[in-house]
């Protein structure tokens, strides 16, 4: 990897840096210019799960923020009309529910004054001061649902709720789990066919199996505190029971590493732990983007990961012996 | 400093025509691709019916999906013209081109919705739901979780 003489080199070496160009997808508004107000514009903002700056996006005309995903294989390139780009790297822009990144703020003033404070007195940082500008969100209204509060009209004050919080986090999770069945499955009319985790389906994906997922994607947005407090608040527990058991009886647990990378190297058309596994190289990539210290807390979703493969792949056996 | 988006940039940039590749390709740089990549793409019967596309690259087999951006987004290419020299600088980036749709290519193995691309597409979607408001409509969304229950 040593820089030898090119540019493009060093280009490659250094990464995001000296990047130039970006291969981007956004919902469709998200770029639009309007008149009289600033252009969209990245950010740094506090992730609420690390703690550490991560860019995110506002619009124009600041009512909402969009966090930046990043997709890449092992190996990739663009050949864009008559040029080749180098990194394969694709950009997903997404909308952000503004009240994952001000939760952590509530949280803090609560614990420290345990008093009733407006939203200006709250999502204040010295580290990340663009913070600021959430404020202006329109889904900054949804943190009545995880604060109590008081006042009305244009002067209203909050204090960190942490059941009403739960709850909140509990609609998310269903709401989740419910696309996720749409997405992955299609359920129009309760029938088995699916596209997306047809194996998985085959093998009896629960309804708790979605939630389960559901709650680990949440759990992104959230403290390891909370995100614990979730899976407590709706009964799932992170490794599945089923999962346990296969372990109890002997089952060998799953290659964990290999299946981890074996991303796009290793096809096999049948294997039923594949939909798993795949969701868990896309949290994967979540997390790459990310730093170190959400790789470090994504850990406990990947033993839940793992363990499910592993119910998929021994018992089958025993049960023909 | 900020990193801000010209968004008039968007409106007068062109589709282009995309492929990513599954290799690294050391450089950024001008590449025949119009006369020499695409005119070599097959289309070719798979199985299901679906057609996939295949081309040979550097004697290799590589195997084509289409992807279209998903509905209500929109694919950009956004290039950085002029680094900045300062940290403290205020820096723009400009749209260079659109895209509606791009082609990704496995090598050898068929495209599938396990692809790392596939995800990201699908990623759009979940990210819609989880990030969308909650409050009003609990019990459609009850209803919802009913028609996917499957126990």
């Amino acid at each position: 990897m040593a820089p030898k003489t090119s540019k493009k080199q060093k280009r490659k070496v250094s990464g995001n840096h000296e990047r130039d160009q970006w291969m981007v997808i956004a919902p469709d508004s998200t770029f639009e210019s309007i008149d009289g107000c600033p252009d969209p514009s990245f950010v740094k903002l506090r992730h609420p799960k690390t703690e550490n700056g991560v860019m995110f996006l506002f619009s124009s005309d600041g009512t909402s923020v969009h966090e930046v995903m990043r997709f890449k294989r092992d190996f990739g390139s663009w050949f864009i009309n008559d040029s080749v780009q180098q990194d394969g790297s694709l950009e997903v822009i997404t909308p952000v529910d503004p009240v994952f990144l001000a939760l952590p703020y509530l949280i803090k003033s609560s614990k420290e004054r345990n008093k009733f404070m407006t939203l200006d007195q709250i999502i204040l940082d010295d580290d990340y001061p663009q913070c600021i500008r959430l404020l202006h969100c329109s889904g900054m209204s949804g943190i009545e649902r995880v604060a109590e509060v008081k006042g009305s009209g244009d002067v209203r004050a909050y204090r960190y709720d942490e059941s009403k919080t739960l709850d909140w986090l509990k609609d998310k999770v269903e709401q989740t789990a419910a696309r996720l069945g749409q997405t992955d499955v299609h359920v129009a009319s309760g029938a088995q066919s699916t596209t997306f985790v047809r194996s998985s389906k085959e093998q009896g994906a629960t309804e708790e199996d979605y939630k389960r997922y559901a709650a680990g994607l949440v759990s992104d947005y959230l403290s390891a505190d909370l995100s614990t407090k979730l899976f407590e608040h709706i009964g799932i527990k992170e490794v599945s029971e089923k999962v346990s058991k296969a372990l109890e009886n002997g089952a060998e647990p799953p290659l964990k590493k290999a299946r981890m990378s074996s991303d796009i190297k290793t096809e096999p058309e049948e294997d039923y732990s594949k939909a798993f596994t795949a969701s868990n190289d896309m949290k994967k990539e979540k997390n790459g983007k990310l730093t170190a210290g959400q790789k470090a807390l994504s850990k406990v979703d990947k033993k839940g990961m793992k363990s499910i493969s592993s119910f998929f792949s021994p018992k089958p056996k025993k049960m023909e012996k | 400093m900020a990193l801000c988006v010209d968004g008039k940039s968007l409106e007068s940039v062109g589709p282009a025509a995309l492929h990513l590749m599954p290799c690294t390709v050391e450089g950024n740089a001008e590449a025949n691709v119009s006369q020499f990549f695409t005119p070599a793409i097959r289309q070719s019967e798979e199985s299901l019916g679906t057609t996939g596309q295949q081309v040979s690259f550097r004697g290799r087999l590589l195997r084509g999906h289409e992807m279209p951006v998903p509905e209500g987004y929109k694919g950009v290419i956004l290039k950085e013209p002029s680094k900045p020299f300062t940290e403290d600088e205020d820096r723009t980036l400009r749209a260079t081109h659109s895209f509606e749709k791009f082609t990704y290519w496995n090598l050898e193995t068929a495209p599938s919705t396990n692809d790392t691309i596939q995800r990201a597409m699908a990623w759009t979607s979940i990210a819609s739901a989880l990030h969308s408001p909650v409050e009003s409509d609990k019990a459609s969304l009850e209803s919802q979780s009913s028609v996917t229950g499957c126990r």
